[in-house]
């Protein structure tokens, strides 16, 4: 059991366990609590996908009764008696795609499961700084989770005010039907924030003290300087959700205002606890959290795509001072940013003036990264496997949902184009096309370490291929609806004549993103047989320099034999001291020739 | 890979390439930004175009270089990649030309944010309007002969509303319940209702829009057109139909209202009234008054997707004559008396 050797503090690993409760629930193992956070997100991405078929229905067919589902589900949740969505129906489907898509899929799978997995084995460490915690993380994240999906069934159905939950609808009593399911949503919310500050805690904590000998910080893997930059963010936002998330269930259950305002009336009633309250303190606050958040959910899948693209092109990161100085430069910058999901919202137009110069800035250490990726491709020696076309993918869909952020950064352009489908073409293209083709990348890329045997190849590249085409098709078509002024979050768009000629286009868009949704089964059989049944892989399949891929598959419980000790960067591919290969590991000892790789 | 799994994928591609055949061939969806017809939108439209032509010239040069690198440095036997670490030259280029492109968008959003948002139109001449929104309508009011607002002869609307042509339109927005979004599209008018604050948009309209009979389109008539054009201001009603080419793939009756033709028709018992210049004539009419329509920008309940309002805009005689036509409703006075005047008396003062 003791293979290793432990000559000091960090050199202590938790023993190994020996039943199937230590072993997969109850583990302090950051590698078992990564495949934990990875199967639950999984789960609640076929759930959110699935919420997300059934707006796209009730866009394009509205008021018809929605196939299968309808009939069976008819009158329950959101299905009207004839087995059509209804109109709140319509909107808890959106609140809930959008929280459950933000909170319990993207970010637990780039931040909790792959940084999970990866932090320790990237700095050469035996697990995290602080085990137990990383347990307890999970263990608040799930119960989160089951909170918010119970929230479906109870009286009134699940929040449908927005993922945004502005007040008052959110807030004033009998302004928005749910009552319980807003509640619920908001303890899940609380778990789940306490989930990801304690989560990020440990990683920053994990990145600052454990790194192996030589692991110097100019020598870390991208990937874990995104980890640790997201920490950061993390640890200093969530708070915020926390806190106005609790002047929200205060003024719903407590008889509070902090958003209520004199005389609010709805109806004819006036509010209970209507008095000195203000809207906007809320959309400060939220915002305040929330776009920190959006960096949250992006630069992780920066940081994979940064190693895997340097991987599979065999040539350093372009830059990779400059990359570490754009990370730091977008969470400082983030954080200042708040005001421009504001523009519109009656906050003092001078504030607008500072954020929108503030957003139009914080474009540019995106685009230094980008320019920075494409220079990583050039001149390489490019090897087009399937994490390097999710990774390509996530360039090419950033660059678009990137430069798509700029129309809005313009204020007076967001005057027309706000709370329009121009910004939920914008807003999925970096989460989906840029941050979900990188998890592909990071899942196909990682798999041989995490579960010791590979993906089926050819559906890896199937499932690219439509999910690329797709995608595009769904989504592009959506800057043109915003374009001609089509607002969100509209159950039925047929009331409005200047809407209707966009119908076909609503169409065109749905049966895409049926197309799309129904390529992603080719994803979800190929991990989940790949897991139990796939071919049994190399230690490094890919010739990767960083540190996991000097370990067997699957990891033992205490990672490395010996910590490692750093001699080299993490990217230095075809440098010359690789001859006659191309590729060292990042401990390969001071004299190269004796095991320079192949 | 097996056969049938290629053929599953290339059914799958049928669907959305004949949902787009459709779409095409069933009438030009309109993808680009609708005509803009007042003064601001025209500056907005103007920037828009600035920032896109920009943004494409950088969209192909990356897309085109990253497909490029793709094509031109994929790996080839007995082929090394290219060892540097990055150009610190390289790298300030790309960093100072990126800025200074954004240094041009901000100064010029700067200055077209300043004309909308930070100088309202101030003098006699402009007309002030309340906007008050609410779960689910829009209500206006209009302050009258005294030019004051919470006054005896104020003129309270709800869902469609008049301005006049041509004069600098400054609406007073706040909101009875929940936060609303006052849009008008073609305008380039957006900004949300909050209760408890008062927000202001200012546009001005130059040109009438009405209902072409023939062309059964809008077009947009000046005052001048207006009044030598016969006009009809009542006794027609705006239909609708399915378009008649059936859709093989429709689920249902409720999805051919996807396809939906809209045109003017007389009204079988209605008494036609046909003016020009204001008064009424026997010409038959060219024209139907028509309207922009107003939209409700921001979640605001379940009813959020069916809160339309209609602003149609007047020769001046004709917009007094409307004023002067409204009836007081109660049911309207006690909102504003009751809610806004009673709460917010700071929201009356026009500045």
């Amino acid at each position: 059991m003791s293979e290793a050797k432990i000559e000091r503090v960090a050199d202590f690993y938790h023993p190994e366990p020996t039943d199937f409760f230590r072993k997969y629930v109850w583990s302090y193992d950051h590698k078992v609590i990564a495949k934990q956070y990875l199967w639950t997100s999984f789960i609640f991405l076929i759930l959110g996908g699935t919420l997300a078929m059934l707006l796209r229905w009730q866009i394009a067919y509205p008021n018809a009764p929605v196939p299968v589902l309808g009939s069976l589900l008819h009158g329950m949740f959101f299905f009207g008696a004839d087995g059509s969505i209804t109109p709140g129906g319509y909107l808890e489907l959106a609140t809930m795609h959008g929280l459950i898509m933000v909170f319990f899929v993207i970010i637990p799978l780039i931040v909790s499961a792959f940084g999970n997995f990866l932090i320790p084995l990237h700095i050469g460490a035996r697990d995290v700084a602080f085990p137990l915690l990383n347990a307890v993380s999970y263990w608040l994240y799930l119960p989160a989770g089951l909170l918010i999906f119970a929230s479906f069934f109870v009286d009134k159905g699940a929040a449908a005010a927005g993922w945004t939950a502005y007040p008052p609808l959110s807030d004033a009593a009998g302004a928005s039907d749910p009552v319980l399911g807003m509640n619920m949503v908001l303890f899940a919310l609380f778990l789940a924030g306490f989930s990801s500050i304690l989560g990020g805690l440990n990683f920053l904590v994990t990145i600052v003290k454990l790194r192996a000998p030589g692991m110097t910080w100019s020598r870390l893997p991208l990937t874990t300087w995104a980890q640790f930059i997201t920490a950061v963010f993390q640890v200093l936002a969530t708070p915020m959700l926390a806190a106005v998330g609790a002047m929200l269930l205060f003024d719903r259950i407590a008889g509070t205002s902090f958003f209520i305002p004199t005389g609010l009336t709805i109806n004819s009633e006036l509010v209970a606890n209507a008095g000195g309250g203000f809207p906007l303190l809320w959309q400060h606050i939220f915002w305040f959290y929330a776009h920190p958040a959006v960096y949250i959910l992006i630069l992780p899948s920066m940081g994979f795509a940064s190693d895997i693209l340097s991987a599979f092109s065999r040539k350093p990161v372009f830059g990779y001072r400059a990359m570490v100085i754009s990370l730091a430069s977008i969470m400082g910058l983030g954080f200042v940013v708040w005001g421009h999901h504001m523009f519109l919202s009656g906050m003092n137009p001078v504030m607008g003036m500072a954020f929108m110069i503030s957003t139009v800035f914080i474009a540019l250490p995106s685009g230094v990264k980008v320019f920075n990726w494409l220079g990583t491709l050039w001149g390489g020696s490019i090897r087009l496997q399937p994490p390097m076309l999710y990774a390509l993918s996530f360039v090419s869909m950033f660059i678009v949902g990137g430069l798509s952020g700029i129309f809005m950064a313009a204020s007076p352009v967001d005057i027309y184009i706000h709370d329009t489908y121009y910004i939920i073409a914008h807003f999925h293209y970096v989460v989906f096309g840029a941050t979900l083709f990188s998890v592909f990348a990071a899942t196909t890329y990682w798999f041989p370490k995490m579960f010791g045997r590979e993906m089926n190849r050819k559906l890896s590249y199937l499932h690219w291929g439509l999910t690329f085409l797709f995608f595009n098709l769904a989504f592009f078509p959506m800057h043109f609806l915003g374009e001609a002024g089509h607002m969100r979050r509209l159950a039925t768009s047929t009331g409005y004549e200047f809407l209707n000629p966009l119908a076909p286009w609503n169409e065109f868009i749905t049966l895409s993103a049926f197309a799309l949704g129904m390529s992603q089964l080719l994803f979800m059989y190929n991990f989940i047989y790949s897991v139990f049944a796939g071919k049994p892989a190399e230690t490094n399949p890919w010739e990767a320099s960083t540190l996991e891929w000097t370990i067997p598959n699957p990891v033992p419980v205490y990672n490395f034999k010996e910590l490692p000790v750093v001699t080299r960067g993490p990217h230095e591919y075809s440098s010359p001291d690789t001859l006659p290969g191309d590729w060292l590991p990042q401990n390969a000892p001071a004299n190269p020739s004796a095991s320079a790789g192949h | 890979m097996t056969r049938r799994t290629a053929l599953a994928s290339l059914a799958l591609l049928l669907l959305p390439a004949l949902a787009l055949a459709d779409a095409v061939a069933g009438g030009s969806p309109s993808i680009w930004l609708p005509a803009q017809v007042s003064q601001a939108g025209h500056d907005i439209d103007a920037l828009y175009m600035n920032v896109m032509v920009i943004v494409a010239v950088i969209f192909v040069a990356t897309e085109g270089l990253l497909l490029y690198s793709i094509i031109a440095f994929r790996a080839k036997p007995g082929r090394r990649a290219q060892y540097f670490h990055g150009s610190t030259g390289v790298e300030l280029v790309l960093a100072a030309v990126p800025a200074l492109i954004l240094l041009y968008i901000t100064v010029t959003s700067s200055q077209l944010w300043d004309r909308v948002r930070l100088a309202p139109p101030k003098g006699a001449d402009v007309v002030h309007i309340q906007v008050y929104s609410e779960q689910f309508a829009w209500n206006f009011r209009y302050p009258g002969p005294d030019a004051a607002f919470g006054t005896k002869d104020d003129v309270m609307v709800s869902v469609d509303a008049a301005v006049p042509v041509g004069k600098d339109i400054v609406f007073h927005l706040s909101s009875k319940d929940v936060i609303h979004s006052f849009f008008l599209p073609e305008s380039r008018v957006k900004q949300d209702l909050v209760p408890g604050l008062l927000g202001k948009v200012w546009t001005r309209w130059d040109l009438i829009p009405v209902w072409d009979l023939a062309t059964q389109q809008r077009v947009l008539l000046t005052l001048d057109q207006y009044r030598a054009a016969a006009v009809a201001t009542s006794g027609y009603t705006l239909q609708s139909e399915p378009n008649p080419v059936k859709r093989w793939f429709q689920a249902s009756d409720s999805a051919k209202i996807n396809y939906l033709h809209y045109h003017y028709e007389r009204d079988n018992d209605a008494k036609l009234v046909v003016e020009k210049g204001g008064k009424p004539c026997k010409d038959a009419p060219q024209y139907v008054l028509h309207y922009y329509e107003i939209g409700c920008a921001q979640l605001c309940g379940n009813l959020h997707f069916a809160m339309r309002g209609t602003m149609k805009v007047l020769p001046p005689e004709d917009y007094e004559a409307w004023l002067k036509a409204q009836q007081p409703d109660s049911s309207l006075a006690d909102k504003w008396n009751g809610i806004w005047d009673k709460y917010h008396p700071e929201f009356n003062k026009i500045l």
